[in-house]
This record gives structure tokens, sequence and C-alpha cells, in this order.
């Protein structure tokens, strides 16, 4: 067979590598920012773009989709056209889809700044930025198919399953979360409501750790591993084994990030046992890294980029090992709302995706320069920043969620409440603040590869296209006896067809009975839909980002009931598109607020939040005092409201904004008799009306239940 | 080289693949199920896995036997050819085996039929047997592997011969390796695969051991853990969990309460002038009710505590009942304070009375005079 001569393209491999630097370093100091705003709530700058509800999301999303996300395409289109012997399909759609996904990163880092947001994790970003994602992520998937598809291996390799299973899986997570229908040009609500929306988003919010930051990143540890470390693979029947279970399994551990919710339970030990059992297929990946090493522990010791691999290979094993544990019922009840939490997503975004990715560039920029790296000293010592900043960071918020979780369970022997929401706060704050110690240090750590990059790079000389030669394939038919397996890698859309029927089971067999048996939502009939004001005043709440340290669901557990009141019923939350539950209490739980504070309260209380409860570290919110309720959107939300299936009468989008006058004018005069003076038409009236309303709804049918008694 | 471990892989791949289709068919038959849970009895749940655990063990020790039998007769044929030099031992050791064998299928046959006669009830005298035959059902699966283990050894020595005892290296690496079933690293050649990508080649190493069945135990568990949940409903879901843990909670605090004899409750509070009541009820007041009512008791946010007028009563039970209980905005402080230290609050706030703090809130709710609209006294 004739030998073809032809050229990868790293050019583009080059700047997803330099968007990858740059956006490490960003979504780092937006991390580091919110981490201070903890204990120091004054440096929000009492700036709306810049308060933590805000920065959290900002940081998030700028760590997952850009640094993750850069740092996933890098390595894709260095590792995919050697893989398969080829250039990539189209320069074009290279192009395209680089500066598309840049563009993307840069609206979301203003929108969400702005206060643009649909309200669900790691999935804010509103309509518009939605459509251009799904449109990027086909460019990528047409570009990454055709490469395949033109290949001059006959076979896929593992890594290569690994990018097809992201893609695809990627693709169906984005698109079904993202069914919202769009009320103005930047704001949306979200198709599903209440506990239907919480499985969807948690479906989503756990497999975008799974497909996102995980499977490519294996990928690409199956990739990197055996090249830096010159070492043949481990296991191949261990890459079969491990591919296929973790990828049919993650699918099902979303429910876990819900347990004791008000989701059905049937559902949340679903999530329990699929979690669990998850716990192998993961550390398939790591036995097989690990394993890859052996023989070699030698070059460890001297080569930075194996260094960082090994560290990254081991915090991936172990956070998926917590992880499981996390999602047994009784571990959860301690874990959850709390800091524990927040530390176990660090050990993998800080160890395993982080480590990967600096590991990655140590490792390729000298490739693509034609150099060696500028000095090994200086990339051993950001290896040992990095480490020393995991430790600090992480070990402090697992005590600290320990420590709250405990105070927030503690009963007198008489049965009172030990303690006060807020003194389990100013409790914990020195491991906060040791804790942004530790993030310091990671992006210290950064911030030397940066240098150490830019050196090896200026004294290095790019090569844009690099020669290869490699034959087609031949097309002659195998006969002799081979592994099973090997049948399916010649075949890339069968395995990504058989991809997507894998990953596709776990979320139909979830949320087809949550949505379509009556008995996993049972009505309440005294739940009614929010009045317009508060509907605002919700909208408001969802755009302040206050689900990032208040949830919005009691747990049945003593001490919830006794703290905050009734556990929260799958029922309430009937109308709330989207869910507001939350994930993590830095401070209480909201959903039954309603009714427990005066409106002067909340009034002084948004204003400065130390002035009603000395010692709070909740930011304040001024500009709530002085913006007007823009109330030009009102019948444009309601008749949102009513597609999705909120039962306000007919033709009420007109006489919406009456009522919502009436209410305003109420409260306003309810703040006059507490000596506060505010005309009724800001934004905090309507904040106000939806605090004051929320969980009230079942209270009002026990009030019901007492007065018929009463008749009787 | 790989066709042959080929099968093992799909073997397990199937087993693996089987075991999730049991777990789910366990699952869905009881989501889907409409209609109240049976309310099971715990009991019976136990003794139903007792019966199911022995009957595996019964399959593992009819299984183990089979083969054991099996190997015996093989060494019998290799051996009958070998007696005609030194007959007698390998008969008596291979008859021994079969009686070992035989005795143990006997023991069990009759030790399921007790248990399973047995499911009803389960009192001590019955779990403890059960326990019994479990483990002698355990006894008599270690005999059989420790048997097989003889016989099989026999044939890896005169195979391996001096190969094995070249390296006895540290226990603890070893012990890795075997967890592992590691190949030494200069052997891998024989494991590697004919494909290599970009120059990355790929072994065909065994799965460890330890992984596989530690992925079957995670299987296994799922299986039970949803058929304790949702199938035999015989572990609290978390409502039910919920008040099992408040009817606990309560019996405790009432037990507390009674041993400690604090009797003071809405009915029997009465005004303290003590000096070490008031300091502790100033404290509370500090810490809890000053964001409403100010550090004078002027009020704020809540109402003026320091005039005559009174929303929900000024006598000292009233004040007491509307801070334990609240009442409209006022939230309830029972779940914070015990009520001798709402007591002592409520003492403290009636010390305010009269003190005209300035800048203090209009009067609100009810005029109210001493011993006027309060309850009767007993």
């Amino acid at each position: 067979m004739q030998v073809e001569k032809f050229y990868y393209d790293n050019r583009i491999v080059r700047a997803f590598g330099y968007a990858t630097v740059v956006f490490a370093v960003v979504g780092m100091l937006a991390g580091l920012w919110a981490a201070i705003q903890i204990y120091a709530p004054s440096t929000s700058l009492n700036l709306a773009p810049t308060t933590f509800g805000r920065l959290r999301p900002l940081h998030t999303n700028a760590i997952i989709f850009a640094f993750v996300g850069n740092c996933i395409f890098t390595g894709v289109y260095y590792s995919l056209q050697r893989l398969c012997k080829t250039r990539m399909y189209s320069d074009t759609l290279s192009w395209i889809h680089f500066w598309g996904w840049q563009l993307i990163i840069a609206s979301a880092a203003v929108t969400l700044l702005m206060g643009y947001t649909t309200g669900k994790e790691y999935a804010e970003l509103e309509w518009p930025i939605d459509i251009a994602i799904t449109l990027i992520w086909v460019v990528f998937g047409i570009n990454m198919f055709g490469t395949i598809l033109k290949r001059r291996e006959k076979h896929l390799y593992v890594a290569i399953w690994f990018y097809i299973a992201t893609w695809v899986t990627i693709a169906m997570l984005h698109i079904v979360n993202s069914i919202e229908i769009p009320v103005t040009f930047m704001k949306s609500y979200s198709w599903y409501a209440g506990v239907q929306d919480a499985l969807v988003q948690w479906w989503y919010g756990h497999n975008a750790v799974a497909f996102f930051l995980t499977t490519p990143i294996l990928g690409l540890m199956y990739y990197f591993l055996p090249k830096a470390a010159n070492r043949p693979i481990y296991s191949y029947r261990l890459s079969i084994i491990h591919f296929w279970s973790l990828i049919f399994l993650y699918i099902w551990a979303g429910p876990h990030h819900l347990l004791y919710t008000a989701l059905p339970d049937w559902a949340q030990s679903l999530g329990t046992v699929f979690s669990l059992m998850l716990i192998f297929p993961s550390w398939g990946g790591m036995l097989n890294g690990l394993f890859t090493l052996r023989g070699v522990w030698d070059k460890v010791r001297e080569e930075p980029v194996l260094k960082f691999m090994v560290v990254a290979i081991t915090c991936y094993g172990m956070s998926t090992l917590e992880g499981p544990l996390l999602s047994l019922k009784n571990v959860s009840a301690i874990a959850h709302y709390t800091d524990w939490i927040i530390a176990h997503v660090h050990i993998g975004g800080l160890g395993w995706n982080g480590f990967m990715a600096f590991a990655m560039l140590y490792f390729l920029v000298p490739k693509l320069w034609g150099t060696s790296l500028y000095s090994k000293k200086l990339a051993t010592n950001h290896f040992w920043l990095g480490t020393i900043g995991i430790i600090l960071y992480a070990v402090p918020l697992y005590w600290a969620g320990f420590t709250q979780s405990l105070m927030w369970k503690t009963f007198t022997p008489e049965g009172q409440l030990r303690f006060q929401f807020l003194e389990s706060v100013t409790n914990i704050i020195p491991m906060y603040i040791t804790r942004s110690v530790g993030g310091t240090l990671y992006l210290i750590g950064a911030i030397l590869m940066v240098y150490n990059l830019a050196k090896t790079i200026a004294r290095g000389k790019f090569i844009a296209n690099e020669e290869a030669e490699a034959a087609p394939i031949a097309h002659k038919t195998h006969q002799r006896k081979e592994y099973w397996h090997r049948w399916i890698e010649r075949k890339p859309v069968t395995l990504l067809v058989v991809s997507l029927i894998v990953v596709v089971i776990g979320g139909v067999v979830e949320m087809v009975p949550t949505f379509l048996v009556k008995s996993n939502i049972p009505t309440i009939t005294s739940v009614k839909p929010y009045t317009p004001l508060e509907l605002q005043g919700r909208d408001i709440y969802v755009r302040e980002g206050c689900y990032t340290c208040h949830s919005q669901m009691i747990r049945p557990f003593r001490d919830e009931v006794a703290r905050y009141g009734e556990y929260s019923k799958a029922g309430e939350f009937v109308y709330d598109h989207p869910f507001q539950w939350g994930s993590k209490r830095t401070g209480p739980d909201l959903a039954r607020v309603g009714g427990k504070y005066p409106d002067s309260w909340h009034y002084n209380h948004m204003d400065d939040p130390t002035s009603m409860s000395p010692g709070s570290i909740m930011p304040s919110y001024p500009w709530l005092l002085d913006k007007r309720l823009d109330t030009s959107s009102t019948p444009a939300k309601i008749r949102a409201m009513q597609k999705l299936g909120v039962p306000y009468p007919e033709g009420y989008d007109q006489n919406a904004n009456k009522d919502l006058t009436d209410q305003a004018e109420a409260i306003a005069a309810r703040l006059k008799k507490d000596k506060i003076e505010t005309p009724s038409n800001k934004e905090i009236i309507a904040l106000i009306a939806y605090l004051q309303r929320m969980g009230t709804d079942i209270k009002l049918e026990q009030k019901l239940a007492d007065r018929e008694a009463a008749i009787k | 080289m790989s066709f042959k471990n080929n099968a093992n892989c799909l073997k397990s791949m199937f087993r693996i693949l089987s075991l999730l289709i049991c777990t789910l068919i366990v699952f869905s038959s009881s989501v889907f199920a409409a209609g109240p849970p049976p309310i099971p009895v715990l009991q019976n749940e136990l003794a139903l896995f007792l019966v199911i655990f022995m009957i595996i063990l019964l399959i593992v020790i009819f299984v183990l036997g089979r083969v054991l039998m099996g190997l015996a007769e093989v060494k019998r044929n290799e051996e009958k050819e070998a007696a005609k030099k030194s007959g007698i031992p390998a008969a008596i050791t291979t008859g021994l085996l079969l009686l070992i064998s035989h005795s143990s299928f006997a023991q069990d046959s009759n030790a399921a039929v007790t248990a399973s006669a047995t499911v009803g009830g389960l009192s001590s005298f019955v779990f403890y047997f059960s326990i019994s035959i479990i483990l002698i059902e355990l006894l008599v699966i270690l005999g059989l592997i420790y048997n097989i283990k003889v016989l099989l050894r026999k044939d890896r020595d005169e195979a391996v011969e001096g190969e094995a005892s070249a390296v006895p290296s540290a226990t603890l690496s070893s012990w890795w390796s075997r967890m592992n079933r590691f190949k030494p690293v200069e052997q891998e050649t024989e494991l590697e695969l004919d494909h290599e990508y970009d120059g990355i080649r790929e072994l065909d190493n065994r799965l460890p051991p330890w992984w596989l069945y530690g992925f079957y135990a995670t299987i296994i568990f799922g299986v039970i853990y949803l058929w304790r949940y949702h199938v035999s409903y015989s572990a609290p879901l978390s409502g039910e969990e919920y008040e099992i843990s408040v009817k606990k909670a309560d019996e405790q605090v009432k037990a507390y309460l009674a041993q400690k004899g604090e009797t003071v409750d809405e009915n029997t509070v009465t005004v303290s002038t003590d000096a070490a009541d008031l300091e502790e009820g100033k404290k509370i007041y500090t810490t809890a009710c000053v964001a409403c009512h100010k550090a004078d008791g002027g009020g704020m946010v809540g109402p003026n505590l320091t005039d005559d007028y009174w929303m929900h009563g000024g006598d000292i039970r009233s004040i007491f009942k509307t801070i334990k209980y609240g009442i409209n905005a006022m939230p309830q402080w029972q779940t914070s304070y015990s009520n001798k230290q709402i007591a002592q609050v409520a003492s403290y706030v009636m010390s305010l009375h009269g003190t005209n703090p300035p800048g203090a809130k209009a009067p609100e709710g009810e005029l109210y005079k001493e011993n006027d609209g309060a309850a009767p006294q007993p």
C-alpha cells in the first residue's frame, strides 16, 4: 500500500492551548474573589455585578466550560489527528469552533455579571447563548466525526471512544436541560417545574461532571499518559469494561444530589445504588492509569508531567470513591448543603481536572515548539504549590462542613436547637480564610506555569504543520479471530449510536415516571400560582443568585423542621419555573421564610444584613432599594407561565399589573408603619412580596383544616 | 494470544450485565406497582434473607462439590495408573474426599428444610439455629475450597516446579501483586496486543480480581438496597425515618425533663425579679430580640416593649406565650430556648416597662393595666 504524506494542524491546538491558560487564571481569580467574599462580604464592593451570587456562577462556568472546555479541545485536536493519522476534517470548522466557543465564553461572562441567568446551576446561561452552544457543539461534532471517518487507522483507540461518548451525551444533556420558554431577549423560564425541574437539572448537573469533567479527561489520560511515560496501557479489557459500565451507570446517579428532598423516594434510591455501583468503573480508569506506570515509577520522581498526572489520577480515584459514599443517605444527611461538598468537588476540580490540564500543557508546549521545557525545577515548584494548595483548600472545608452540620443538628437535652444558624457560620470563618490561602497557593502555581510556558515558547520555533505519513486503511476483511470488541472499534457511527442508547436508558427510566405518574407529585389544593408582584420578586431572587447560598428545601429531619418549619412537599413546587432548591446553605434555608419576619425586617436586612443579624456574612443589596421595578415585562411573563400550564385566568396578563400595584402599595404602607418611607415601585418591594409568600401555602392549608374542624 | 482471555472478558461483562438487569427487574416491579405498601414485620424480612443466604450457600456448596468430585475423579484415574506402584494412600484420600463432600450435602439439605419451616416466626432459638446452619455451611465451603486447592496445587507444583519459589519477595508487595494478579513486568510482552496507535501500545492484563469482585459486591448491594426499601418495605423511607426520629427524641426529652424536674410552662410561669434571672434574660434579649425591638426595647421593626400597650397581652403568661410560640411576624423561640430561658427573657422584658427610651415607637395594640385583662390569678 502506498504511504501517504500529510500534515497535522498544530495552529488550532495552539489557539485552544492559549485559551486554556488564559481561562485557567481568569476562572481561578473569580473563584478566589468569591472565596474571599465569604468572610469579607464588603469585597463585593456593594456592586450588583460583583456580589457572590453573580460571581459564583461566573467562576463555575469559567472553570468548567472555559478552562476545562478549552483544555479538552486542545487535547482532542492534538490527539485525534494523531490517533486517526490524518489532519482535522476541516480547518474552517476548527476555527469556527474555536472563535465560536470563545465568543460564547465572553458573552457568558458579560451576561452572568449583568444578572441574566436561568437560575439552574452550571446551566445558568440564557436561551440565546444556549442555542449558540448547541450550534458550536454540532460544528465540533461534524469536525470530529469527519476526521474519524477519513482516518488512516482502522480501529479507534480507547481515547476516541471517550471523546465520542462525551460528544453525544453532552449534546443530549444540554438540549434536554435547556428546554425553556423565552419571555424576552435575555429572560426565559424553564419548561419543567419544581420536582421535575430538579430531577432534570441534577441529571444534567451530575452528568456535566461525568461527561465534561470526567470522560473527555479520561480520554486525554489514555493518550497523554502512555505518551509521557512511554509505557503500554495496562489492560485493554479493563478499558472496555470500565468504559461501557462508566457511561451506562453515570447517567443514573443524578438524584443523589436530591436525597431527602421532595423527589420521590424510588428515584432517590436509584441515585444511591447507581452511584455506589460507580465506584469500580471509575476506579477502572484510575487503575489503568496508575498501573500503566508500572516499571517507570523512577521516572515519576523526575518528570513533572508524570508527577501532575499521578496526583491527578489519585485525586480522581479519591473523589470517585468519596462521591458514591456521599450518595449514601446517612452520609448525605451530614454532608449535603455544607462545605464538605465544596471540598469534594475541588478535589476533583483542582486535583483531577486542573492537574491533568497542567500535565498536558507541560507535555504539549515543548512538543509544539520543538524544544524542551524551560525549567523543570519551576514546574516541580508548581507541582508542590498546587498540591499543598489542594490540601490547604480541602481539609479546612471538610472540617467546616462537618462542624457546621453537627452544629445544625445539635439539640439541648431540653429539646431545643443548641445553636442559631448564624453561630454555625461565624464558627467556621477561620476555615474559610484558610481555604482561600490554599486557593491562592494553587493560583500562584498556575501563574508560575504561565511564566514557564512563555519562556519555553520564546526559545522554541512553532511547528504549524507537522509532517507525518501513513498508509490508507486496507479494506480487506479480517478472517483471523480477534477480540469481539474490535468489531465496534472499526465502526465509529455504530459506536456513537450504541453509546447514545446506553446513556439514554438511565434518564428515561428516572424521568418518564416522574413526569407521567401522578402519585409522584401529590397535589396540594392550597398551593396557588404566584401573584404578579411575587413573580417579579422571584425573578429578582433568581437574578441575584440567591440560590447560590440559600436552599429552599427543608429535609425531613428533626432539626430542620425545628429550625425552618414543616418539611417540604413535592406539591408545593408545581409552579416553580425554575425550581430554586439550591445545593448549599451558606445562609439558612428559605423555603418557609414567608411570614417569619416583618416586611421592615427584610427591607433593613437587604440594605445591610448586619443591621438585623449582627455578624452576618451576607452581602448588602442596596441597589434593590433604588432600582425601579420593570413592570413592562409582567404581561409577557404571565403569558409564558400560562403556556407552561400555570392556571392564571384567561386574559389575566392585561390585568396583572393592576394587582401588582395594589400589592406593592400594601407592602409600602406596612413599611411606612415601621417608619420606612419608600415608593411602592422599587424592586425591593417585589422581593419582599416573594419572600413573604415562600412556603406559606401549606400553612394556609393547616389554617383551613383547623377552621373546618372548629366548624364541626 | 488474547483469544483465550477474550471469552473471560465477555463472560464478566455478561455477568455484570445480568446482575444489573436483576437490579432493575426487582426494582421496577415495586416502583410501578400501585397501592399502599404492605406493612411488613422486620422478622419476616430477616428470615427471608437468612433463607435466601442459606440457599445461595447451598448452591455454592453444590457447585464446589461437583468441582471437587470431578477433580477427585481425574486424580483417581491418574493415580490408578500410578497405583500399580504405590496403590493404597491415593484411594484412601479420594474416598475421604468423596465422603466429606457427600456428608456436607446431607447436612445441608436437612438444614434448609428446617430453616424454611420456620420462616413464619423468628424466635431467638430459630435465629441462632439459622445462624449456626449458615456458619456450618460456610465451614463446609471453606473445607471444599481447601480440598480443591490441595488437589490443584499438586498439579501446579508439578508444572511450575522451581519457578515459583525463585523470588520470595517482600510480603507486602507480593500481596499487592497477588491482589492485582500482576504479571511480572519482564513477561509483559506476552500480553502485548498486536496493535498500536501513534506509538501507544496496549497490554491485555487480567482484571484485578479485587476490582472485579468489588464491582459485583456493589451490584449485589444495590439489589439488596432496592429490595429492602421498595419491595419488602423493611427499611424506613425518608418520611417514616422522620417520624421515628421525632418520636424517639420526644421520649428522650420527656424523660430528661421528668428527671430534671423543670416544670415552668405558660401556666405556671411567674415574674422573676432575681438579678441572676434578669441578667440571663438580658443576655438572650441582646442576641435574639434587639434586631427588631432595639436594645432599649423602644421598638423598630417590632413593637415598643416599654409602653403600656400590648398587642398580644402584657401579663407574664401572655408574654411568655408570645415568645414561646410566636405570633404573626414574631418568630417562635421554643425551638431555640428552654422554658426557663423564655421565662427569664419574659421577666427581663417586663423589667423594661416604663423606661421611656428616646425615639421609641408609637404605641400599638391595646392598653394593658396590671391585673386587668390578665388571666385571673389562681
